[in-house]
């Protein structure tokens, strides 16, 4: 790792040309109502056709020559703001953007619009903001961050109504999801009907499909950034909103006028209050609902130094009488120090905590169990950015995990027979990245490179155990020896060279081609016990027996803007080659199993496709269209004979239309429709009858298909005229949304059970959601 | 595959329960488009005891998966079993009208502590072989009957009666059972998923527990009640632990596993299951006990 950085540092001054007479301009762009930082806003130099975009926190620097400028900062939503100054040093020039009381649909497009698709060198890449996400109609009139990133090309759902979603042809787990840099095991809440993402707390999300910069690791297939909302730094104030299932309410405001403020946000559900008018006694005494609870402050030290903490807990709560108690959930923690040492290096620093756990207690008739599980990790973080000219920059840092898994330990009783207590296998672990990566434009800035490498090691620590298996049977290996891994000692190392690679190609003004190339490693990976993640499906690392993941991803794209970059446009094409992906075997005992590791195989997968997108992010209509044509495959000894099979997300055709139109003032409309080809499944081709029942008998694994998916949903958002307009603070909306509109049956999974009333009769039948969904919300803020 | 623990078990089907209180309305039959064909697999249905006189054996071949049947016989096959110093032929017959049997009258006084080994020659020349190993089964010391604790509870629309068994398990972990009930000398277990698998893994050495359970309506003060328990394998504990989730549990979304063939012991693609037992039974005469 040494020598290669030596390398690099070596390089980097190369491309340091000309820079005698350069100054750094640079700042950050904020609302300037809110005091919250702004990513992506466009900063652009008219007159030498020169510019840059703000990043995720706001910041922006740029490298020009000692002259007098006008510098335009433009953002969607946002009136432009044109600035007059004369460089003759480095210089810092903050700036707050005024969003003229979302008045939207009134934005006037002006001739310079963000050109982020087509100038940046990401791809593989989508970043939605609440905004976006709010418009499309919501699911019991909850909006969800997890369920619109479905929509987008290249993503499918887990599941009809499932949060889960699916990347490029990879696992669920291949997913790393972090809010606020903080790692969220299980971003689900009630069975995955909901994310555990509070709309009223999310500022952005960003998802990464491919050309993934090496600040990331330790997953397969795709990062979601989720970034929570910053406290307003110069008023108070609450919004909130009463829905069918749930309610939010979310308070912000100053805690030290113009430096410091804080956000805190919570929502909980309520439909099981109506259990308790039920005459049933079990229902009445049963409980379903969760709830959770955002808080974020900020500190503004000075201009130079921020301090910002960003906490999460949230809670599913199942309780069925006194037979049944199941509760689960996520805890987040992230501090972060941002500091720009000069106007050309910043760094940043972050301590991260994410915990996950699970607690299951049963009493049916003579038996009885207890199950606790929790996973943990603690992380620290830290980076910094380099800004050699505004063509050329580096990033690189470090981060550290400790990892705690314990799947669990398991209490279960038969009255009067047996009782046993399982400590599953519990493990710990070491994770550390080093990254680097460094952008340059070239050939006035015709060509832009951004390459880096991350330095991943992974390293088992005790204590734990380990098994070894004797595998004469490959379809029932059976644990022959035991090593208790004694505390403090580090067992297994793996190292990987993960490098990166994007590279962006001018053609013209408003079209661009991009090339991508990554390599990611994943060492922890979670058991998956039924059709999609469920609460309990526990994480487990590397081992003896389980390899760490590989997946190397080369992707192309062309990238066109039409209408004065009004509509967005791109066509990207994708091959993935995965190796040491894990399944289960068939009829594999992965419950609360201490020799989980018997049950799964490893061996290879690949998946490609060609991904359309067309954007349209403002004016009285807006929204996307996208399509995919996708496959994925795997191919695992002792799974399905050795022979190659769909993977469970394999959908070859997936299409999405998702769109707002302000009708008025007062009232807008939302709609969203999903087609998609059925899932891959297991069907039978056959019936064998044995002592009087029948059952199933299958061929190849996933080798046939569940019935196509589509589903169409609509909103209508009013917004009453407040009675004196511009000065009431106070605002509401009413929204009404449909689910599912016309009532298609799309299957979750297929039940071969026999029917009580038609007994000796093969039957089968669809497990699903209902629909028409409709719901209704009343939004407030003042 | 190692068997399904009874930990998994309890987890399971608590799990089941609360799926089924949660999703119960949203099920919807539907008749699948399947690239189904009949006759492409044998079924072999061989289960042999110590008990009785004849023992049978019924081949079938597998049909249409919507196909209403009761299995389409399978005629004209040789079926042997063997072991070191003996072999047993079958021969074909008609029982109550339906085809596909094969009888033997001997073999059931001669089993012991030895491993059989079934061969199937079809009319096509295919042959299919299993093998399975004879062990001793415990004997049931006594039958107890009790109200289910949670029958009361409104769970279960009307009284549920525990049935226990009393015995000491055999020497050694790694024993599995497979419990059967009588009433009134009917089998009322004739189903896979009715009859109960048991594995000793984590059971004390003297078992005592509640192994099947009747409804109030199936059974009458005065009537006899027998409990029977057989010595299976390991695979054959599997079965049954896979028949279960392939069927009645198949497609649950929190308790289902994915579809998978239930497995066999039989060769060359043929499915069902060959197992030879040991039997063991206790009658008693039921009473309805205090609540």
């Amino acid at each position: 790792m040494t020598i290669l950085l030596a390398i690099l540092l070596f390089i980097i001054p190369v491309f340091h040309v000309n820079a005698e007479q350069r100054h750094t301009l640079s700042g950050t762009v904020r609302d300037a109502r809110t005091g919250e930082s702004l990513p992506g806003v466009n900063v652009f130099i008219p007159r030498i056709q020169a510019g840059t975009v703000t990043d995720l926190k706001g910041e922006y620097s740029l490298r020009l020559r000692e002259d007098e400028y006008v510098i335009v900062f433009s953002f969607i939503g946002y009136s432009d703001a044109e600035l007059k100054i004369t460089l003759t040093e480095d210089t810092q020039l903050n700036v707050s953007l005024d969003n003229g009381g979302i008045r939207l649909s009134e934005v006037v497009v002006s001739a310079e619009r963000s050109r982020r698709n087509v100038e940046k060198t990401d791809m593989g890449t989508v970043s939605l903001s609440i905004e976006s996400i709010r418009n499309i109609p919501a699911f019991l009139g909850e909006t969800d961050v997890l369920r619109s990133i479905q929509l987008l090309p290249g993503v499918q759902s887990a599941g009809d109504g499932n949060t889960g979603f699916f990347v490029r042809g990879g696992n669920a787990d291949h997913n790393l999801v972090l809010l606020d840099e903080a790692v969220v095991y299980n971003a689900s809440h009630l069975f995955n009907f909901f994310s555990v993402f509070n709309p009223d707390a999310v500022k952005d999300i960003s998802l990464y499909k491919g050309g993934i910069s090496p600040e990331y690791g330790g997953r397969l297939a795709s990062v979601l950034d989720v970034s929570m909302k910053e406290g307003d730094l110069y008023q108070y104030k609450t919004n909130g909103g009463i829905g069918l299932i749930s309610s939010r309410l979310t308070l912000e405001g100053p805690i030290q006028y113009g430096r410091s403020s804080f956000l805190v946000s919570g929502r909980r559900t309520y439909a099981d209050l109506f259990l308790k008018l039920s005459s049933d006694p079990t229902q009445r005494e049963s409980q379903l609902y969760f709830y959770d609870l955002n808080a974020k402050t900020n500190y503004v030290i000075n201009p130079r130094n921020r301090i910002s903490f960003t906490g999460y807990y949230g809670k599913d709560i199942t309780i069925f009488s006194d037979l049944f108690s199941f509760d689960w959930g996520n805890t987040t923690a992230s501090l972060n120090w941002n500091r720009t040492i000069s106007p050309r290096l910043s760094s940043d620093v972050s301590l991260l905590y994410s915990n996950y756990q699970f607690n299951i207690a049963g009493d049916i008739g003579p038996s009885s169990f207890r199950w606790n599980s929790t996973i943990d990790n603690l992380s620290l973080k830290a980076g910094a950015n380099y800004l050699f000219a505004d063509n050329n920059s580096i990033n690189m840092g470090v981060q550290s995990t400790l990892h705690n898994l314990n799947p669990g330990t398991i209490r279960a009783e038969i009255e009067n027979a047996a009782a046993a207590t399982f400590e599953l296998t519990k493990s710990n672990a070491l994770e550390h990245g080093l990254y680097f990566e460094q952008e340059v434009s070239l050939f006035n800035q015709q060509l832009a490179i951004n390459y880096g490498v991350r330095s991943s090691f992974f390293q088992i620590i005790g204590p734990g155990t380990q098994y070894t298996y004797d595998k004469t049977d490959p379809l029932r290996w059976t644990a022959k020896d035991t090593l208790n891994l004694e505390r403090g000692n580090i067992y297994d190392s793996y190292h990987h060279w993960e490098p990166r690679l994007s590279l962006r190609f001018t053609l013209t003004e408003n079209s661009s081609v991009k090339a991508s190339y990554n390599r990611m490693v994943q060492y922890i990976q979670q058991s998956q016990s039924a059709q999609s993640v469920a609460p309990y499906d526990v994480w487990y690392p590397v081992s003896n027996n389980i390899p760490p993941q590989l997946a190397e991803q080369v992707s192309v794209g062309f990238f066109r803007n039409f209408s004065n970059d009004l509509i967005e446009t791109s066509v990207e094409l994708y091959y993935k080659d995965m190796k040491n992906v894990t399944d289960v075997i068939d009829n594999g005992d992965i419950l609360g199993n201490e020799f989980l590791e018997a049950e799964l195989r490893t061996g290879k997968g690949w998946a490609y496709g060609a991904e359309f997108l067309v954007q349209k992010e403002s004016g009285k209509l807006s929204g996307f269209v996208g399509y995919t044509w996708a496959l994925s495959k795997r191919k695992i000894e002792d799974i399905n004979e050795g022979r190659a099979y769909f993977a469970p997300n394999d959908r070859r055709h997936d299409l999405s239309l998702s769109g707002s139109y302000q009708w008025s003032s007062r009232w807008s409309m939302g709609m969203s429709f999903i087609y998609a080809t059925g899932t891959a499944a297991t069907l039978p081709v056959g019936k064998l009858f044995y002592q009087n029942a029948f059952a199933p008998i299958y061929s190849d694994r996933n080798s046939g298909r569940l019935p196509d998916y589509h589903r169409l949903d609509l909103s209508v958002t009013y917004t009453p005229r407040s009675r004196q307009a511009e000065n009431r603070r106070f605002k509401s909306s009413w929204n009404f949304s449909v689910f599912n509109v016309y009532g298609r049956v799309n299957p979750i999974s297929v039940s071969y059970a026999e029917k009580a009333e038609k007994p000796g009769i093969p039957n089968s039948s669809f497990f699903y959601i209902p629909g028409p969904i409709p719901a209704i919300t009343w939004n407030f803020s003042f | 595959m190692k068997p399904i623990n009874f930990i998994s078990h309890i987890i399971i089907s608590t799990l089941a329960i609360l799926f089924l209180l949660i999703w119960s309305s949203c099920e919807k039959d539907v008749i699948l488009e399947l690239a189904d064909e009949e006759g492409r697999y044998i079924i072999v249905e061989a289960n042999l005891t110590n008990d009785g006189d004849l023992q049978w054996i019924r081949l079938t071949q597998s049909s249409s998966y919507y196909d209403v049947n009761r299995g389409i016989g399978l005629k004209g096959a040789s079926v042997i079993i063997e072991e070191e110093d003996d072999l047993f032929l079958f021969s074909e017959a008609v029982v109550d009208s339906v085809d596909g049997f094969y009888l033997q009258p001997q073999i059931s006084k001669k089993l012991r502590e030895t491993t059989y080994r079934l061969q199937i020659t079809t009319e096509d020349q295919k042959t299919y072989t299993a093998q399975s190993t004879f062990r001793p089964v415990p004997e049931l010391d006594s039958v107890t009957v009790q109200l289910n604790p949670f029958s009361e509870l409104g769970i279960f629309e009307e009284r549920v009666y525990d049935i226990f068994a009393h015995f000491r398990d055999l020497p050694d972990e790694g024993n599995f059972y497979l419990f059967n009930l009588y009433i009134n000398n009917q089998l009322k277990t004739g189903r896979p998923n009715d009859k109960a698998p048991v594995s000793d893994i984590n059971l004390e050495e003297y078992v005592s527990f509640a192994v099947l359970s009747v409804n109030e309506r199936d059974v009458n003060p005065g009537d006899t009640l027998t409990l029977e328990i057989r010595s299976i394998s390991r695979e054959n504990f599997n079965f049954y632990s896979a028949f279960f989730f392939q069927t009645d549990l198949s497609g649950n979304p929190f308790a289902g596993a994915p579809p998978a063939n239930i497995p066999t012991n039989l060769s060359q693609g043929a499915r069902g299951f060959f197992q030879v037992s040991a039997v063991n039974r206790k009658t008693i005469i039921f009473e309805r006990p205090r609540d």
